[in-house]
């Protein structure tokens, strides 16, 4: 799931719908875990996937999304 | 609130706590150290390496002689009764293409397809009342892998993972090494884990390939992805999958997501040393065949196996053909057995003698146990002219190793290799044996799994006293 070509070329098209969706990273962010978890995040989160986003770009906060338990499992 | 939550909390929570005692699942067993090694009696061995003969070796032209074959060739074939074939109608009497020796000082016979083997004879419990429950290919190396001739449940190899654990953490605990070729019948169906927890199933490693396992790294053309953007992200992914993890105790599967990405992070430090074969002597080269043309494929893969046992590797199970498809890459010789037979076991031969010298040599082979075998046997009869037919009611397999009593037979066919007239056996008492020889009893080792305590062996299965040394 980490390092598949279909999930990183996926991770590259989620990011640039993102940014269609707001040039603003926090309401990218916010679309972002609304389309992958289906919910909005806590605080903590924000401020921890904000920071990665901030230094290594919405791509490889993408990929981190669809990488989580949360996106892969249904409950 | 969103789906997920108001689905977890309904009912004031009692909803969420229970599911999570029923996705709660028996706690890993561990190897026991006053046990040497085994769960539940002291073990004589510590891990496996299954040579899977993918396609139905045939028993009449490798380890069951039969001169009667030799004395009616020609002939019409009839055993008495009316023969379950899975393609043709019985043909004529048809001799091995190979001829027989005797070996060692047990003096068993062996032909001369395999003669690099029969020098391991003394060394070799061989079991020649094998059968199984199709003689269909897909259910049957089902059957020899997990016990059932339905998809669905664990392999041996998940069996003894879940049962015993690691020894290296920086290795997977299973791995399968396929034929370069392609897939047998079921492909990863084969090495599955089933019911049991994820983290059970095997790690294919394509030996011999420029990326030998699948997705270990980000594609190089990802230029997004940089070594801090993945060491950072796997900590961010750890965190969070740490948290979710925490609010839903017992799920087996969120653990093993977990476990993955930290094997496949040890996996690219520790694979290219394991795989790098180029470090062995001449003289090791030599025994394995790794630079003769024929048997460099499964010299590689054998040496490669005997590499990932002495780092610790439970199960490593190495492939010789792929699937049945035409023209023969497997051991499936319905139109030329001389050919396609002849090849096969021309690849192997020498690998795998190569292996157990190799093994004995570095003082393995008392704690590991090789284990050669197939999904069925072939017919002692002909299909056209030169083929043979399916046979899943008098097989052979081989063990030899880790407590296994070496230069020693047993069971027996019919005079035709028809049918196991004596001691037959299925794929069940030798899983118990070599479970026995881990430390497991194969009754004790369970998994509750929809109402049923389920088995590698279901309701069957003894222990073969006659192999334990």
């Amino acid at each position: 799931m980490l390092n598949n070509g279909f999930v990183v070329r996926m991770s590259e098209h989620f990011a640039e719908r993102l940014r269609q969706i707001s040039t603003d990273p926090n309401q990218q962010l916010d679309a972002a875990a609304r389309l992958a978890l289906g919910r909005g995040l806590t605080a903590k989160e924000q401020s921890m996937y904000s920071a990665y986003a901030r230094q290594y770009g919405l791509e490889n906060l993408c990929r981190v999304l669809f990488n989580t338990n949360e996106f892969l499992f249904v409950d | 609130m969103d789906r997920r939550s108001f689905l977890w909390n309904w009912g004031g929570g009692l909803g969420g706590i229970a599911l999570a005692s029923l996705l709660g699942r028996d706690a890993l067993a561990q190897a026991r150290s006053e046990f040497n090694g085994g769960l539940h009696h002291r073990a004589k061995a510590k891990r496996v390496v299954q040579l899977f003969m993918s396609g139905a070796a045939s028993q009449c032209d490798t380890f069951d002689y039969k001169p009667k074959l030799i004395k009616l060739a020609g002939e019409k074939w009839d055993p008495g009764e009316k023969v379950e074939l899975f393609q043709s109608n019985p043909g004529v009497v048809m001799p091995s293409p190979w001829e027989w020796k005797q070996y060692g000082q047990c003096g068993k016979w062996v032909s001369d397809l395999l003669p690099h083997t029969a020098t391991c004879v003394d060394d070799i419990a061989f079991l020649l009342s094998l059968t199984a429950k199709s003689n269909v290919h897909g259910p049957a190396t089902f059957q020899q892998n997990t016990g059932f001739i339905l998809p669905g449940f664990p392999s041996a190899g998940s069996w003894i993972s879940y049962a015993l654990g690691s020894v290296n953490e920086n290795l997977p605990v299973f791995v399968v090494l396929p034929d370069p070729r392609g897939m047998p019948p079921n492909g990863a169906g084969n090495w599955s884990a089933g019911f049991l927890p994820a983290s059970h199933q095997a790690t294919t490693i394509r030996v011999g390939t420029p990326n030998p396992i699948e997705d270990l790294r980000p594609p190089a053309s990802a230029r997004f992805i940089t070594k801090s953007s993945e060491r950072d992200g796997l900590v961010l992914l750890s965190k969070v999958n740490s948290q979710y993890n925490a609010e839903r105790p017992g799920d087996s599967r969120l653990e093993a997501r977990i476990a993955s990405y930290e094997m496949a992070a040890r996996l690219q430090l520790s694979a290219p040393e394991v795989l790098d074969v180029s470090s062995e002597s001449d003289a090791t080269r030599r025994l394995y065949g790794v630079d003769e043309a024929h048997t460099a494929d499964m010299g590689q893969r054998c040496l490669v196996a005997r590499r990932l046992l002495e780092r610790g590797v439970r199960f490593v199970q190495v492939w010789s053909g792929a699937d049945n498809g035409f023209p023969r890459r497997n051991w499936d010789s319905h139109e030329n057995l001389a050919k396609d037979h002849g090849e096969l076991g021309a690849s192997l031969d020498k690998p795998v003698a190569g292996l157990l010298k190799d093994l004995k040599a570095r003082g393995l082979l008392n704690d590991t146990i090789v284990y050669w075998t197939t999904e069925f046997g072939r017919m002692p009869c002909s299909q056209g002219s030169k083929g043979r037919d399916h046979n899943p009611f008098g097989f052979a397999s081989w063990l030899a190793g880790g407590g296994i009593k070496g230069g020693v037979t047993y069971g027996a066919t019919d005079d035709w290799s028809y049918k196991a007239v004596e001691n037959p056996i299925y794929c069940y008492d030798v899983h118990a044996t070599v479970l026995h020889l881990l430390g497991i009893d194969h009754t004790k080792l369970t998994f509750r799994h929809n109402g049923i305590d389920r088995r590698l062996t279901d309701v069957h299965g003894h222990v073969i006293p006659e192999l334990v040394s």
